[in-house]
């Protein structure tokens, strides 16, 4: 529940303002904006609301210039009018609750205004008279307006038959508030919100879908898969024993220092991989394209035996080359993939769940950013390692414990997220995003749901 | 009744991103999308509020539901999208790649619902990364960091069951690494 330290809520009147966001901004007021705002006859109100982007917010707006009440302009695009303060749209309850106090501050400056003026009887019409330059400053403010967002929506309504559903879900101990909305001020034609329709309980029939199964590697493929790009090496208990490797001698180096020279020049690299086959890293549309399957076996030992002098090399091609290449790869789209797909699969055929030497293993590092974990390899336990790395600095070996999964995984995930450059490792940078409250409450609700998604079907 | 759990997660980009596509990937009713001022609603006895969305239902048992919204386009976008995030889950951002500067879509959508991703979860899609390649992730990476975001961000197609399944998954794991499918 939203409160606010001043005493009681503000009174406001609501003006040009469409009958469905008036119904939505009653609905607040009534609920969680209860304490804030209470809407009442405009005779009765320290202020007024108007929805800027309304046809007859003109018209509203001149009518009032001269009462010296705060005014609270809701608007797609900043609008300075005189003794109003804006408020963009989309409205959100943080910025109405700011509001409040950006009027109470506005009313105490307009307060001397208001004890002046003192002239309950006049008419606007007559108001406006005396306010002329108020009136014109309106005028031109009025003028040539950018067409809004949301007028034009309005008034294009079609009567297609839709369902209706509503827009809030309330708890069971909100139920009662929600359901006792009333609004004080109403105009004939306005919709008020009465009764939220819930549409979890509103048992609309709504059609089934069936969703076929998806067609995935048979568990025995995955499982061979995940061996060749994490290895099968058991936890080890101290530091010294975990399994290290050079990467200076592997295809990996090289891929490495084609991807830091194809995103430096913004150029594509070629990279000779033996004597036919060969990668083109293509940084300017973020893809890769390599003769080889990074699935096949071919691939998998081109990755895991150390390399030949002479054997890889790479060069920047001229632009006759580089068209011929290039038609080569578009015939052959297939073997196109993500840049980054590209270098996270390489590494992970190097490092067999190994840590590249070098790598200070008990540094606490955390995830600076997500793989794209739509278009890269995956292997167990992957997305929960992104998602805790994510929110505090860990080495593999916490990571590891913590989750209590094999060490071999987060390794694994260590060298190939190190080679995307994906780390935050600047000790001085290092922070815990960790949420206060860890939402464990939620873990069976999730688990089911995860395990609902990824078992495919429709139940 | 008292025992149903309701949540919600709400799709929210621009229009074209694939918010009616991928609800339609993991829900298990047909999508259906509602309009604010549905003419059943003026036959009804009791008047109600809606808002034009897209609507989708994942059933987990008799007594738990997620409720999928998909929010409408920035042109009726206009009102207090924030109160609908009431127990919600979190906020899926689809993006679309070919859209003149989707970077503009970022502020536009994480201001609307900036309490909401800082008390849950973002995460973020690009869709159509196979008509128009750039802008690449690693710069809508860097993008959300200097609006201080943190998201994962994916490429996906909204069509696909799969990737969309990868969004809810960063989702939920975001919320508890401790999370498990067993
Ligand atoms: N080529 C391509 N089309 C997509 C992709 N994602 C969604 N679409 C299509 O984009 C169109 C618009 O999607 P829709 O769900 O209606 O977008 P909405 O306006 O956000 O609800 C549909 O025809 C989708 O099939 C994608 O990644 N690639
Ligand atoms: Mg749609």
């Amino acid at each position: 529940m939203l409160t606010h330290s001043k005493t009681g809520p503000l009174k406001v009147a609501l003006l040009a303002i469409s009958p469905h966001n008036r119904a939505i901004l009653e609905f607040f007021f009534s609920g969680a904006g209860r304490n804030l705002f209470k809407v009442v006859p405009e005779a009765e109100a320290d202020a007024f609301i108007l929805d800027h982007d309304h046809p007859d917010a003109k018209a509203d707006w001149q009518q009032r210039a001269a009462l010296h009440k705060p005014g609270i302009i809701l608007s797609v695009h900043p609008v300075e009018l005189p003794n109003c303060i804006w408020i963009p749209k989309p409205l959100t309850s943080r910025a109405l609750t700011d509001a409040v106090d950006r009027v109470y501050e506005l009313a105490v400056s307009l307060e001397p205004a208001l004890n002046a003026v003192h002239r309950p009887a006049m008419t606007p019409a007559s108001v406006v008279a005396a306010e002329q330059p108020l009136v014109q400053h309106a005028e031109a403010h009025f003028r040539d307006l950018p067409q809004p967002f949301g007028v034009s929506a309005r008034t294009d309504r079609v009567d297609r038959k839709l369902r209706s559903l509503v827009i809030s879900l309330p708890d069971e101990d909100e139920a009662e508030e929600t359901m006792a909305v009333t609004s004080p001020v109403m105009q004939p034609e306005v919709d008020v919100p009465m009764v939220v329709f819930d549409p979890a309980e509103a048992d609309i029939s709504l059609e089934e879908v069936d969703r076929p199964v998806g067609d995935s590697l048979s568990q025995e493929d995955a499982e061979r898969r995940w061996k060749a790009l994490c290895g099968e090496q058991d936890d080890v208990q101290a530091v010294p024993d975990v399994a290290l490797f050079t990467p200076e001698n592997y295809l990996l180096s090289t891929i490495l220092e084609a991807l830091r020279l194809a995103r430096e020049s913004q150029q594509t690299v070629h990279l000779k991989l033996s004597a036919q086959d060969y990668a083109l890293l293509m940084p300017q549309q973020g893809l890769a394209y390599c003769t080889l399957d990074t699935r096949s076996e071919e691939f998998r030992v081109l990755c895991n035996n150390p390399i030949q002098a002479g054997q890889i090399a790479l060069h920047i091609p001229n632009s006759v080359e580089l068209e011929q290449l290039e038609q080569q790869a578009t015939h052959d789209a297939d073997a196109l993939l993500d840049i980054e797909a590209f270098v996270w699969v390489s590494s992970l055929l190097t490092a067999r769940g190994r840590l590249g030497r070098g790598v200070e293993i008990e540094q606490k590092i955390s995830l600076k950013y997500w793989p794209n974990l739509t278009r890269l390899e995956q292997f167990p336990h992957i997305m929960r390692i992104a998602a805790l790395w994510n929110q505090r600095p860990a080495s593999s070996l916490d990571i590891a414990s913590a989750l209590s999964i094999p060490q071999r995984y987060v390794f694994a995930f260590h060298t190939a997220a190190n080679a995307l450059n994906l780390f935050e490792m600047d000790q001085n940078k290092l922070k815990s995003r960790e949420k206060e409250k860890p939402k464990q409450e939620n873990r069976g609700f999730f688990s089911r749901l995860l395990k609902r998604l990824l078992g495919g079907g429709t139940k | 009744m008292s025992s149903m759990i309701n949540r919600k997660i709400i799709f929210t980009g621009p229009v074209g991103a694939g918010k009616t596509t991928a609800i339609a990937a993991i829900s298990d009713i047909k999508p259906i999308t509602t309009d604010e001022y549905a003419s059943d609603m003026t036959k009804s006895r009791k008047p109600q509020t809606t808002v034009a969305m897209d609507y989708g239902l994942i059933r987990l048992s008799e007594n738990e539901r997620v409720h999928l919204y998909g929010t409408p386009g920035q042109e009726r976008f206009d009102f207090m999208w924030d109160i609908l995030t009431k127990g919600g889950i979190g906020l899926i951002l689809l993006l679309d790649n070919t859209r003149k500067d989707p970077f503009q879509d970022i502020r536009f959508y994480t201001n609307a619902f900036r309490d909401f991703i800082e008390k849950q979860q973002m995460v973020v899609g690009v869709t159509r990364m196979d008509l128009h390649r750039k802008p690449g992730l690693p710069e809508y990476r860097r993008y959300l960091e200097s609006l201080s975001l943190q998201a994962p961000v994916f490429e996906v197609d909204a069509r696909s069951h799969k990737d969309v399944t990868m969004l809810i998954q960063a989702l939920l794991f975001s919320l508890d690494p401790g999370v498990t499918n067993g």
